[in-house]
């Protein structure tokens, strides 16, 4: 069993040094986002928000000890990321 | 800890994930399919390379690089000096050449009149000729019977004989006097020439005074006053910025469904919050192909390996429905989706 906290740090981290990405883009609904003059695709934002959303599930789950009870927790995770990045991409980028 | 509720509640959350997964996946692709977009796309306007009609030295240069300038406004002035006398040189022809034809249009009439006496000079030989030829009919059979004398018949013939020669002389001078009647036509054609040689140096001199075809930036400047300028080498260029455009690069698999006025979305990056709208104007007919060159007279077909074949781009045009000034730049970068 690993330890929360070490298995997690990571991604946190990937969501904070990508939080001021979110921040300069300004959140328009272009399908470019503008960083420091490069200008990234929207989907990348949305990987990132999706990255960050399966990284709080996973905290979630290990608070409530349910670590051991999803199967193919890979596979789990990489779908819920998934689904959040396209969800987020039809909500603000889907025009 | 492996407990049955939290084991459902496990399986629950793969199922539930891979089922939105898989949903909003078809979602993202009908909606991309629907409302195609790229991001390789530009602003584009048309631009006039200004090059004078007429050469010569630069003498006023009013504009300055990046000015916007209206319609019609002065851009540069041609020294107007040469054409200013060419336009005069031009102008002394047509004059020369009208009074010429005036001289010698009174040289014409006295030509005719003079025509006409040569003319009247024939009715009086031939008058003459009847009386000679009365004269000697009448004269024949008294001298045959012997009224007359011999002599006089011989006189009588004589002057039969001069009054048929003057008559030819006569008729010969009349043809004379009418065809030394000269014309006046040569000279009106020369004169049309130089009308027209006149309307072209007045059309130079115009066109030393250099004004923009059309509302304007003026880019590319780098000359001052006193450079001479060629007729036809560009000393300028002039954006148009009446209209401007979106080029966009769509992919060949997305053009089926594009036609011209179907409405657009173009973010310019340069201030991506507030979106233009666009017109799609026109599609591309063709690219310059990678293969289908020939080298040495034969057609040049390179060994490729390539399994997967990348889809070909094609510029597609968007007409700007009131772009925001400040942000229209030839090159800059825009996103563009079709909005159907």
């Amino acid at each position: 069993m690993t330890d929360p906290v070490a298995s997690r740090t990571p991604p946190l981290m990937r969501g904070v040094l990508l939080l001021p990405a979110i921040g300069l883009s300004g959140c328009t609904r272009a399908p470019l986002q503008d960083v420091l003059g490069s200008f990234f695709p929207s989907w990348m934002l949305c990987v990132a928000l999706g990255a960050v959303a399966a990284a709080l599930l996973r905290a979630v789950v290990g608070a409530l000890g349910m670590q051991q009870a999803i199967p193919a927790p890979m596979l789990t995770y990489l779908a819920f990321m998934v689904a959040i990045t396209f969800v987020v991409w039809l909500l603000f980028f889907g025009h | 800890m492996n407990s049955l509720p939290s084991r459902i509640g496990g399986i629950a959350l793969l199922i539930l994930s891979l089922a939105a997964c898989v949903i909003t996946g078809f979602l993202v692709l009908d909606r991309l399919h629907s409302r195609p977009r790229t991001e390789d796309a530009y602003v584009a306007a048309n631009i006039v390379h200004l090059a004078p009609e007429v050469s010569g030295r630069i003498v006023f240069l009013p504009v300055h690089d990046n000015e916007k300038v209206r319609r019609g406004q002065i851009l540069y002035v041609i020294d107007p000096e040469p054409y200013t006398y060419r336009v005069q040189a031009a102008r002394a022809q047509v004059e020369g050449l009208q009074a010429q034809i005036e001289v010698q249009t009174s040289q014409v009439s006295s030509q005719v009149s003079h025509a006409g006496a040569e003319a009247s000079g024939v009715t009086s030989a031939r008058a003459r000729l009847t009386l000679a030829q009365a004269t000697e009919g009448r004269l024949t059979p008294l001298a045959r019977q012997g009224f007359v004398t011999r002599e006089a018949l011989d006189q009588a013939r004589t002057e039969t004989r001069s009054a048929e020669a003057s008559l030819q002389q006569s008729l010969q001078s009349a043809l004379a006097a009418k065809q030394a009647v000269r014309s006046v036509a040569p000279l009106r054609a020369d004169l049309a020439a130089a009308q027209a040689q006149l309307r072209e140096a007045e059309r130079d001199l115009r066109l030393t005074t250099v004004r923009a075809p059309c509302d304007g930036i003026v880019t590319d400047l780098n000359i001052a006053a006193g450079e001479y300028a060629t007729t036809g080498k560009p000393v300028f260029t002039l954006v148009d910025t009446e209209i401007w455009w979106a080029i966009a690069n769509f992919r060949e698999t997305q053009l089926a469904g594009l036609a011209a006025g179907q409405k657009v979305r173009v973010y310019a990056m340069s201030q991506p919050g507030t979106p233009i709208t666009g017109t799609l104007e026109s599609l591309n007919a063709g690219v310059v192909p990678d293969e289908g060159t020939s080298a040495n007279g034969l057609p040049k077909v390179p060994r490729t390996l390539n399994w997967v074949r990348i889809a070909q781009r094609f510029p597609v045009r968007i007409r700007l429905d009131n772009p925001p000034t400040d942000l229209m730049r030839i090159g800059a970068t825009v996103v563009v989706v079709v909005m159907r």
